[in-house]
């Protein structure tokens, strides 16, 4: 049943097998930092019968197996976690992508650029300005959400959604940016494309970035795309991580 | 090794009970619509009750057996399957020789079917022994098949009488959820008509989610929350108040404000609801919730010392018997009748 207190962390009951743990209702750094510790609290003192959890915004959804383990326990151990002032903080990587903004790998450019009344230039620098910070990965496989958008690039989302936004796109709106890891649908903007694949396909499903994990982007031109791709096709490490 | 070949997909795909681990990176779970039904197919055929099947929708499809005699069985929505000409009984297992074609009709009743092939489903040939994960298309917990598509299983046991199961009839009772996790975001009044309204399951429903029609839902306090986490069976609803459960193939993470959630062990049974037939909903506590997973995992686990051996074959045609006694180190048909 929900619980009606408004005191932050609260855990709301998803039926049976799931729990999200509340840390707020606002998308702020500091509250997704909360969710992140106790993702990686929930880890690293494991409660059995919780099958997985998943960060988000301003909340931890846990997944359990109510054969194995009750709401109540599952409830008051992670209650005990997140309450606790110890908890390690989630430091994160710092990575680099490298974006090409140019024709084909940017198709909405030109439009946001005169949305914005910005030149292209000032909108791939206001874009590779800011450290970005990878607030949870959804939606779509591999999709990551950033937040740390300068304010001069905020555009509401499209009208309409469009299918096809290839791969590696780099999009924009509501405040957001987002990196794509595979094709699909999207009400927002298309500025760029990274050629590196984010998401890979081998025994086991490889994502490139991590909730908590920082990120900026660097402008490269469209023949650097082409040899990066056939690079990262070939097995290269492509992302740079900054120490 | 035999092979079935997807001649028509219709809407159907190998599902077990999904792969939990990836949804921090927006990789659902997937897995059977119907963990019930899957674990009756599976127990016929002697197979635990979580493992692969073939999961076929709502529409026709169509596979052929190649390569040799395989042992299946049927389980879940009510509908015509024929093994050539021959009609087959759900419920009971069955022998499929080279050559012939399972045809499974549009659904009358219910949505998903599983076959269970005796042996297992391995792959896309013998090398690879977790179909499951083989998708390759960004949805990696489940394969959709494909016109022509192939998988390679095992040849049937020899010996061996066909089996019997009484299958669960779907029931009429509602449907059980914990309201919430939303609750704060819809009136007394309105959450009272949620429970007492009759909904349908619109026709735009899938693997994803059903879209309920009814009356519409009305917000208390605006409907835009800030994303999170989604589970199977959550209820949201829509800018335009109306209701959407998600269901195996859900997203991971959603903005909508979820008002309840269906529980476990009533996701199989509101999977198989058909479009257009009344559904109702009945609030219960996360405690009973509990209760009901745990009554619901003791009938999983005792479907298969229910399973009766039959001592008369099931529906076999000659060819089956003959290629059973082409096969005569493996088998006698005559042992078919005595077993």
């Amino acid at each position: 049943m929900a619980m009606a207190n408004s005191t932050y962390p609260r855990a709301l009951a998803c039926g049976d097998s799931g729990v999200s743990i509340e840390f707020g209702d606002r998308i702020h750094v500091s509250i997704n930092e909360r969710v992140l510790a106790l993702d990686a609290s929930l880890a690293a003192t494991p409660l059995g019968g919780i099958m997985e959890t998943v960060p988000t915004y301003r909340a931890l959804m846990i997944h359990y197996d109510p054969v194995e383990v009750s709401y109540d326990r599952v409830v008051g151990h992670a209650l005990s976690l997140a309450t606790d002032q110890a908890q390690p903080k989630v430091v994160g990587r710092r990575l680099r992508i490298p974006v090409c903004y140019e024709g084909e790998f940017g198709v909405d450019v030109d439009r946001v650029c005169g949305q914005l009344g910005l030149t292209r230039n000032q909108l791939i620098d206001a874009h590779t300005a800011p450290e970005y910070r990878v607030f949870m990965l959804g939606f779509m496989p591999g999709f990551a959400y950033l937040g740390g958008i300068d304010p001069a690039l905020s555009l509401p989302r499209r009208a309409k959604p469009r299918h096809g936004a290839p791969a590696g796109t780099i999009s924009i709106a509501a405040g957001q940016c987002a990196v794509h890891a595979v094709e699909g649908p999207s009400g927002w903007h298309w500025i760029g494309r990274t050629p590196i694949p984010t998401y890979q396909d081998g025994a086991g499903p490889h994502f490139a970035i991590e909730p908590g994990d920082k990120i900026r982007f660097y402008p490269i031109a469209p023949q650097e795309w082409q040899e990066m791709k056939r690079a990262g096709l070939a097995g290269a490490d492509l992302l740079e991580r900054v120490c | 090794m035999p092979t079935l070949a997807v001649i028509d997909a219709g809407i159907s795909s190998i599902q077990g009970l999904g792969r939990y681990g990836s949804q921090r990176y927006g990789i659902a779970p997937g897995g059977a619509m119907d963990r019930y039904a899957l674990a009756e197919s599976n127990a016929l055929i002697g197979q635990p009750a979580g493992a692969a099947a073939i999961e076929v929708g709502p529409l026709p499809a169509r596979f052929r057996v190649m390569g040799g005699s395989i042992r299946i069985a049927f389980a879940g929505a009510d509908r015509d399957i024929f093994i050539d000409d021959r009609a087959v009984d759900r419920g009971m297992t069955l022998l499929a020789v080279d050559g012939e074609l399972v045809s499974i009709r549009g659904a009358r009743d219910g949505q998903y079917t599983y076959l269970s092939v005796q042996g297992g489903l391995h792959g896309r040939d013998e090398t690879q022994t977790q179909p499951e994960d083989l998708d390759g298309q960004g949805r990696r917990n489940s394969w959709v098949f494909r016109n022509d598509d192939r998988v390679a299983v095992l040849a049937a046991a020899g010996g061996q009488p066909e089996r019997r199961l009484r299958l669960a009839r779907r029931s009429s009772f509602p449907i059980r959820i914990v309201l919430g996790p939303q609750l704060d975001y819809f009136s007394d009044e309105v959450v009272q008509a949620f429970l007492s309204g009759a909904w349908t399951v619109s026709h735009a429903s899938n693997r994803m989610a059903y879209i309920l029609d009814g009356p519409r839902v009305e917000f208390k306090k605006g409907f835009d929350i800030v994303s999170d986490g989604i589970v199977t069976g959550h209820i949201q609803v829509s800018g335009s108040g109306q209701p959407i459960a998600v269901l195996r193939d859900r997203g991971t993470i959603g903005g909508y404000p979820k008002i309840a959630t269906i529980i476990s062990s009533d996701i199989g049974r509101f999977a198989q609801t058909s479009v257009g037939r009344d559904i109702h909903f009945e609030a219960v506590s996360v405690v009973e919730a509990q209760v009901l997973a745990r009554d619901f995992a003791f009938e999983l686990a005792n479907l298969k010392p229910r399973v009766e051996s039959v001592i008369q074959p099931s529906i076999m045609s000659v060819k089956a018997l003959l290629s059973n006694n082409v096969a005569g180190d493996v088998c006698n048909a005559l042992e078919w009748h005595i077993a």
